[in-house]
């Protein structure tokens, strides 16, 4: 069908309402000239709108009733109930042929010549129809409580043309359309003038469902047998009060309840013929429950209609130029949830084009297009309706936004130095935050960003803020479809049960000590490693305060991997028992501190349970997160009292979770195969020129099988040395409290660390095996005071060597005198110095080991023993040094054969047997 | 694009003529009575208004008298719509400002034509 005619039809059927109920009321009040003008219009406009259409019957039956009007109006008819009787069959004739219309799309054929003439009549002055009049007063049906119909029907008229605006949009969609009017009709019809702006550019095919759902009681009385067939070109849209979609709703709630009740039964009584019947119970619930929901959706352009006008006063008074698209208006949202969104957006909006726009001058300097460009769309993405206000305007200034946190003690300095771009912007939802200069007549209204944010939140959405600097500000709302009703989790924690709304559940994970995913503690948060994301997790028990088994925290269950804001994180939980529909009941107000509770709900076995509420966790996540960066903060700030110590755990030999302190390691090297070199009796690794020992954990240094395996790098007391393991496990930031001594010697004691024990490895028990070994090689010769001290000098350009080298010859009972270069020896022996025993580097600059030795050999100094220490070590370097006269020539990281040539050479008891 | 404000209490007249201005060449707002549509000029002056005199509320010759009392409400131009055809009657429409006066129903063509009469085409 043309949806012209389907508009016309409608139209016309709220017109013979109308007029029927008018009619009746002008009986009753004859002199009532408002109503008699009200009702020629009525019928004057079905007649003009006939005659668009070319509909000749309809346009001469109305042009006869209205001339008939016209006359009372004009005051040369006197109202009777003969003339109302007549207008009423006129009425019933527009029925009729308003019926064939709607049945076969054209007027039915048919000769009203003898009502027309009967009206032409009237209007004559004829007093042909008086009887014809008479008679039909007592068909007249009685109209007690009837005026009361009409007065609510004129009442509505603002409203309901103000609502009929916009039907062109309705177009065939009659069933559609018939939803949407739903609510509409519910805005009451008092306050008219709220009414005609909520209903602004509202597809509405019946403009006065109003009038028609207030007085269905006055309506009934009146049409006759005829007011059922007259009903049925609109017979597919019905306008229904939101009281009773209300009503109808909190029916379906229990009914969902009583269902899931009933599912549990028949699961625990296992019957079958009742388990099909609950089951078709399931699938009618489920169906009853969506359309219920879907006749309480409203076109959440319902909720912008206004923001075109907004914009173009807003830009004009700011001289800005402003172009606003707007798409996705089609998107349908609860007309409870649409309510709290309608400030919101008009406040962004208002924002965008008062802060975020910059004047056309400001945007030709900065190589923009002169009209900026603001996008409102609105779409369905999931279960939740996606709102976004974006402009490409000059885009949010971070620094001036930190700057005012801080100055308003939003945050510190410090915090505000550990934000990210995206978290700075986010402060301007924080309570009492504006970042205009001065409070423009346009945006400073003492509402708020931080008003949208509650807002928002309220109804269980969110509302995030993307900025980028010269490029614009996107503002995006997420909307749950619905709140009355959610699928839900229920899960368990500390014996409780708890529903969270699926919505924001992005998966589960099963965690535990013998899974994959485990929790660890860093920085003294659980943190679960997933695939490659570290997601901070809480503890739902902490949360309720029921985490019985104090600090050991038990870290198996399953987290419940959740997005709220921009990061996901994990809640812990003890178990997930079920799937449920829930129906969310409004938290008791003594509980309305507690944010992480979203209300309460009553669950199959008809227990109550709280359901948790996403914001209210991601908000128990944040002040964790601020918590800590203050905690950190002072203990920074504190110094001397570091309560905890990060460690490095790892495995290396078996599986020992072994630890120690992060910050003794210079760096961690992964040893590739070959690299690892075994000389002098020692394993050791070719590390920036230098040869770093390897030791293991068992503090053996020789025969290490490297290849492959990670070095933890330490530097010591300037000395370099690694120690192989096989795996780091994690770093974890703890108070060292040792629980048990004892064990091998590297190991410091075993800890409890997370729940497991660890081994505290002894970093100075380790540097005894590996330099230990080297210089407690001759120590037992050492220290025998009655032997005369030997005179040693020490040649070495590198610093590192001569501080090695010293305390190692002084413990061997020599007297050690180091210079970095042999010029600096030489000066020695021109000032008449002598020494027992030269130990040398070879390769120096300026003057290298060779050199020196062909010095010595020709100077005072000709038989002092020179020992060359060197990483030159082939035979034909060996055969060279030997020849230039050193009497011995050893590898620089060889102690042993240090310590067996210093006593050859200069021993005790070499020097007492010669003695 | 020219604009055009078509004022008529019936959403199938508005549907109709909204149809026939834009075949025009008219981008056509709405209005359903004549406060509305005054509000409607207080933001901005459509060039042409197509004015039913038959409404609720408002009727167009009240709102033709307010438009014409605006500042700048003499420029639109109005073209009364109308199924009464007395010669009195469009000597009032005119007296409060009309500048046209059409016979309802109208088609395209009419309304062309009375729009070359007014200068607006």
């Amino acid at each position: 069908m043309d949806d012209i005619l389907v508009e016309f039809l409608a139209e016309c059927e709220e017109g013979v309402t109308r007029l029927d109920q008018e009619l009746v009321a002008l009986e009753q009040d004859p002199g009532n000239l408002e109503r008699v003008a009200e009702i020629f219009r009525v019928m004057h406009t079905i007649k003009g709108t006939s005659g668009f259409l070319g509909l000749a019957r309809l346009e001469r039956i109305t042009h006869a009733a209205e001339t008939v009007m016209g006359a009372v109006r004009d005051g040369s008819l006197q109202v009777t109930p003969e003339i109302v009787t007549l207008l009423f069959k006129a009425l019933d004739r527009t029925k009729l042929v308003l019926e064939g219309l709607a049945a076969d799309q054209r007027e039915p054929e048919g000769d009203d010549g003898d009502l027309i003439e009967e009206l032409e009549r009237v209007v004559r002055g004829d007093g042909g129809a008086a009887s014809a009049g008479a008679e039909a007063k007592a068909e007249t049906p009685p109209a007690d409580g009837e005026e009361a119909a009409a007065e609510a029907g004129a009442g509505d008229e603002a409203g309901a043309t103000a609502e009929a605006d916009a039907g062109d949009e309705a177009g065939a969609a009659a069933g559609e359309a018939g939803e949407e009017t739903g609510a509409a009709a519910g805005e009451d019809p008092g306050p008219a003038e709220k009414a005609a702006a909520d209903a602004d550019g509202k597809p509405v095919p019946n403009p006065e469902g109003a009038a028609a759902a207030s007085s269905a009681g006055g309506k009934k009385g009146t049409p006759p047998a005829k007011a059922g067939s007259a009903a049925k070109p609109t017979a597919s849209t019905l306008r229904v009060s939101v009281a009773l979609l209300e009503s109808l709703m909190s029916c379906v709630s229990e009914l969902v309840l009583t269902r899931n009740q009933l599912v549990r039964l028949a699961r625990e009584i296992g019957k079958v013929e009742l388990d099909s019947a609950v089951q078709r119970l399931d699938n009618i619930t489920t169906a009853l429950r969506e359309g219920v929901m879907k006749a309480r959706m409203q076109p959440i352009s319902n909720a912008w209609s206004g923001l075109p006008r907004l914009v173009r006063e807003l830009s004009a008074a700011l001289g800005k130029q402003v172009e606003l698209q707007m798409e996705g208006g089609s998107t349908e949202l609860d007309r409870q949830l649409l309510e709290y969104v309608r400030d919101p957006l008009t406040h962004m909006v208002r924002n965008a084009v008062d802060h975020g726009i910059e004047t056309p001058a400001e945007r030709v300097a900065a190589g923009k297009p002169e009209r900026a460009l603001l996008r409102l769309s609105a779409g369905q993405e999931g279960g939740t309706v996606v709102i976004r206000i974006s402009d490409d305007g000059r885009g949010l200034n971070i620094e001036k936004i930190g700057r005012k946190a801080v100055a308003l003690g939003l945050c510190t300095p410090e915090e505000l130095a550990a934000m990210s771009p995206q978290q700075i912007a986010g402060l301007i939802f924080a309570p009492g935050f504006s970042t205009a200069d001065q409070v423009t007549n346009v945006s400073g209204r003492g509402v708020g960003m931080d008003v949208v944010r509650s807002n928002v939140e309220q109804i269980g959405g969110s509302v995030k803020v993307d900025t980028k600097a010269g490029q614009g500000t996107t503002f995006t709302v997420s909307i749950p479809l619905t709140l009355a009703i959610v699928p839900a989790l229920i899960v368990t924690a500390a014996g409780h049960r708890l529903a969270l709304p699926q919505l924001g559940i992005l998966e589960i994970v099963r965690c535990g000590d013998r899974d994959e995913r485990k929790i660890t503690t860093v920085d003294g948060c659980p943190i679960l490693r997933l695939r490659d994301q570290f997601l901070p997790v809480l503890s739902m028990r902490e949360i309720l305060g029921l985490d019985r088994n104090g600090e050991g925290e038990d870290h198996t269950g399953y987290v419940l991997v959740l997005e709220a804001g921009d990061q996901p994180y994990g809640v812990l939980v003890d178990g997930v028992l079920d799937s449920e529909e829930i129906v969310v009941e409004p938290i008791a107000s003594v509980l309305k501190d507690l944010t992480v509770f979203a209300g309460a709900t009553i669950l199959g076995d008809g227990q109550v349970a709280m359901v948790l509420d996403l914001k209210g966790l991601d908000r128990r996540l944040e002040a964790r997160n601020s918590k800590q960066t203050a905690t950190r903060a002072s203990e920074e700030q504190a110094g001397d009292e570091p309560a905890k110590t990060s460690l490095l755990r790892f495995q290396a030999g078996n599986e020992t979770l072994r630890a120690v302190p992060l910050a003794l390691i210079s760096r961690i090297e992964c040893i590739e195969p070959g690299r690892a070199e075994h000389c002098s009796g020692r394993t050791v690794i070719r590390f920036d020129e230098e040869l770093v020992p390897l030791v293991d954990i068992d503090g053996n240094t020789f025969g290490l099988e490297a290849d492959g395996r990670l070095a933890l790098i330490f530097a010591d007391a300037g000395r370099r040395f690694g120690l192989l393991i096989d795996k780091i496990i994690d770093v974890v930031e703890t108070e060292i409290r040792i629980s048990l001594r004892g064990g091998p010697e590297t190991v410091l004691g075993a800890a409890v660390i997370g729940e497991r024990s660890t081994e505290l490895i002894d970093i100075g028990c380790l540097v005894e095996s590996v330099f230990g070994g080297w210089f407690g090689a001759g120590s037992d010769a050492a220290g025998d005071a009655s032997a005369p001290p030997r005179r040693v000098l020490l040649i070495d350009d590198s610093s590192f060597f001569r501080a090695l080298l010293i305390p190692l010859l002084e413990n061997q009972g020599c007297i050690v005198r180091a210079v970095d270069s042999p010029k600096q020896a030489i000066a020695l022996c021109e000032e008449g110095k002598n020494f027992d025993l030269i130990v040398s580097d070879i390769e120096m600059p300026e003057m290298d080991g060779y050199a020196f030795i062909a010095w010595c050999r020709q100077s005072r100094w000709r038989d002092t023993p020179v020992i060359a220490l060197t990483s030159r070590t082939s035979p034909a370097d060996i055969r060279k040094g030997e020849e230039l006269g050193f009497d011995r020539y050893l590898p620089k990281l060889d102690q042993g054969a240090l310590f067996r040539a210093v006593e050859e050479l200069v021993g005790r008891s070499e020097t007492r047997s010669l003695s | 694009m020219k604009s055009c404000l078509v004022v008529d209490d019936s959403p199938t007249v508005r549907k109709i003529m909204r149809r026939i201005m834009q075949t025009i060449g008219f981008e056509v707002s709405e209005a359903g009575d004549g406060r509305e549509a005054l509000a409607f000029c207080e933001r901005q002056k459509p060039e042409l208004i197509m004015l039913d005199w038959n409404m609720p509320v408002m009727d167009g010759l009240t709102f033709l008298r307010a438009l014409r009392q605006m500042p700048g409400g003499d420029e639109p131009v109005v073209i009364l719509c109308s199924t009464v055809s007395e010669l009195s009657n469009i000597e009032i429409a005119l007296e409060a400002g009309a500048s046209e006066y059409i016979m309802k129903p109208f088609d395209a063509d009419l309304v062309r034509l009375k729009l070359e009469q007014t200068g607006l085409l």
